[in-house]
Formats: structure tokens, sequence, C-alpha cells
């Protein structure tokens, strides 16, 4: 069995040892993971469930420096713009490129000169399918999230989707031969 | 996986049945049982609508870089000398690089913030290694190459669409 690492590099690991040297948790595989169709799954599956990371949040009246640091702290595309924690504006990494970058604007303005206002959202009870239609339609990679509220709870990324398909799918997208057109017929040493 | 002699549930890739000592190794080879599964294993990254190229030198100013990006309205830029891929300069790179700095980016070169040796892809590799490649190496782009050239680039996005697309939710 090959495990592929972070580094890219792939190493054998030994059939006794019960634990899987992953970057990424797998679930022990049972046979509703045959059953089960991917389309049942993310129309099912709601966004809370999937291990979001932190966000970076600023309050409306940050300069855009303090969203870069948070930005850059929380490993993270964009940074949502909140007033007394609902969520106003989202700043990305797009926003920072197109409207900061290279232009005469200076980091100690206000984050909300350049962030999109009111931006596209979805709620944490929303289905992990509502993310990904909302991201091709809006060619998003970031969508905001609020609880019931209307409070600024999180953001799903493009980034976490693909880590959940490769969850979903783990025996075909995590366990990969080091040359990947061999096709293994035989079990090792056999 | 399940016996299928004795039905008694063993760890996946143990080459005999903890059970009943029958030979499991000829289960344990994956073979797509047909919908999506097919195509992340049949389906290669030619499939996928790869992004348009920006190609700039690693000599080339940052300045000039950011500007070829804005004006093809994409994200990243793919460094190449003498026609071969040597890096990458993405977002993330001027985020964690240039943002919030009092930088002169038409003196700062593109080798200077650019990702060197970028995990990279073959046309010809299925759906399933490149999400590999970005849910364990948490990668957002990745180039394509064909004998270390640069022809294109697959985006995280493209890739959640296609599987979108064969998910059977998409009409």
């Amino acid at each position: 069995m090959w495990i592929s690492t972070a580094s890219g590099n792939e190493r054998c690991f030994n059939r006794q040892t019960r634990s899987l040297p992953l970057a990424v948790p797998i679930r022990k595989l049972c046979r509703e993971d045959f059953t089960m169709s991917i389309a049942d799954k993310l129309s099912e599956v709601k966004i809370r469930r999937l291990p979001l990371r932190q966000p970076a949040m600023v309050e409306r009246n940050a300069s855009i420096r303090e969203a870069v640091e948070a930005m850059k702290t929380r490993r993270l595309g964009c940074a949502l713009v909140c007033e007394q924690g609902r969520l106003v504006g989202l700043f990305t990494e797009r926003d920072l490129l197109n409207k900061v970058i290279g232009e005469p604007v200076n980091y100690s303005a206000s984050v909300e000169q350049v962030m999109t206002a009111d931006p596209a959202h979805l709620s944490l009870d929303d289905s992990v399918y509502a993310a990904m239609r909302l991201m091709r339609e809006g060619d998003y990679r970031n969508v905001p999230l609020v609880d019931g509220q209307g409070v600024a709870a999180g953001v799903v990324t493009v980034r976490d989707l693909v880590s959940y398909f490769a969850e979903h799918f783990p025996k075909e997208a995590l366990n990969l031969p080091p040359d990947h057109d061999q096709l293994m017929r035989h079990a090792e040493g056999a | 996986m399940i016996c299928p002699y004795c039905g008694h549930n063993n760890l996946d890739g143990l080459d005999t049945c903890e059970e009943c000592v029958h030979d499991l190794s000829l289960f344990d080879v994956l073979t797509p049982t047909g919908g999506l599964q097919t195509h992340l294993m049949e389906d290669t990254i030619g499939h996928i609508p790869y992004d348009r190229l920006v190609l700039v030198s690693p000599t080339d100013s940052v300045a000039h870089a950011v500007s070829r990006i804005k004006s093809i309205g994409i994200g990243q830029a793919v460094v190449v000398e003498e026609g071969k891929l040597v890096g990458i300069l993405t977002e993330r790179d001027l985020l964690n690089k240039v943002a919030g700095r009092e930088l002169d980016l038409k003196k700062l070169l593109v080798s200077d913030v650019m990702t060197r040796r970028p995990e990279t892809i073959g046309e010809r590799d299925a759906l399933r290694v490149i999400i590999n490649k970005m849910a364990v190496g948490e990668y957002r782009h990745v180039p394509i190459v064909r004998d270390g050239r640069p022809i294109g680039i697959v985006s995280a996005k493209a890739v959640a669409n296609h599987i979108l697309k064969y998910s059977g939710l998409d009409f």
C-alpha cells in the first residue's frame, strides 16, 4: 500500500502497521460508502460538518493591513468584514490583487474601501451541494457562512470541498501507487 | 474489507482474512464501479478545462507580472526560464510576501516572491491524482507540464466543478 505524503514523496508502509501516516484522516470504509451515492451525501451533509478552519475576521473600521495580517495568520485567502459580529463584507486575495497591489492605495486605509460589500453567503446549515453551486455560479473560491442570526460564523473554501471529495473517495484519491499509470494486478511480493 | 468466504470484517490492506486465513490479495485491486468513481479513476486532467496561462520570467519585475495577471483576470502566473517551468507566482505569494510591506514592485523580481519548483501534473494523469495532490498538499493551482514545459494550469475550482458535473446532482 502506498501513501502520498505532503512532500509529494510516496512511501511504502508496512501492512502490519495499523496506523495510516496520512495528513488527511481517513474514516474506516464501510458498506454504506459504496451504496450511498455522492449525490445523496452532497445534498444531505451540512456545511457545518466539514472540518472548517477558524475564519479571519476584522471589524469594518479596520485597516487593509489588519485584514492582510489576519489572513496571513489564519492562512486563508479571505477575511470576513463584520460590524458587531454581523457580516458586512468580504476581503479576498483577489480584491488585494486587483484593488491594492500595484495601486496607489495605502495599507492604513480602511478595508471598507476595497472589500466586496454584502457578499453572497450561506448558512452553516446549508448543504455542501449548495456551496458547490454558489461557487460555480458566482465563480467564487470562498463563501462566507453565517449562523441563524446572521452572525458571521466561518468560511468554506474550494479547497475544503476538494478535501471532502478526497475523504469521500479515500481509496481512489488518497492511496495512489507511486507510478500513477501503474495498476496493481497482484499484491506486493506476490 | 469484508471477507467473501466467511464475512469477517477485516482491516483494509490485509493479504489474508484474520478469521479464516483465506487469501484476500486478489480482492484488493480497486476497479471502478461506475458513476463518479469511474470519472475519478478514468478521466484525465485533459478532461478538465485549463485556466489560461500567464508566462513570466524570473527576472521580470513583480509590477510587470501583476499587471499581466490583472489584464487576463486570473490569479496566478507561471514562471518559465528557457521554456521550462521554474516556479509559480500566486495570489498567496503576493499576500504573504508583498502585501502590507513598503516595497518597490518595479525593483522587486518575480524570483524573490515566486514559489519554486511547484507540484506539477501531467495531462494524462487521472483526476484522482490531482485531488490527491490538492487535498494532501493544500494547493489550489497545479501547473500541467509536458516535458518540463507548462501547457496549462488546473485549479481547485475547475476540479470541484468537474466533480459537480458528474455527481448526479447537476441537471
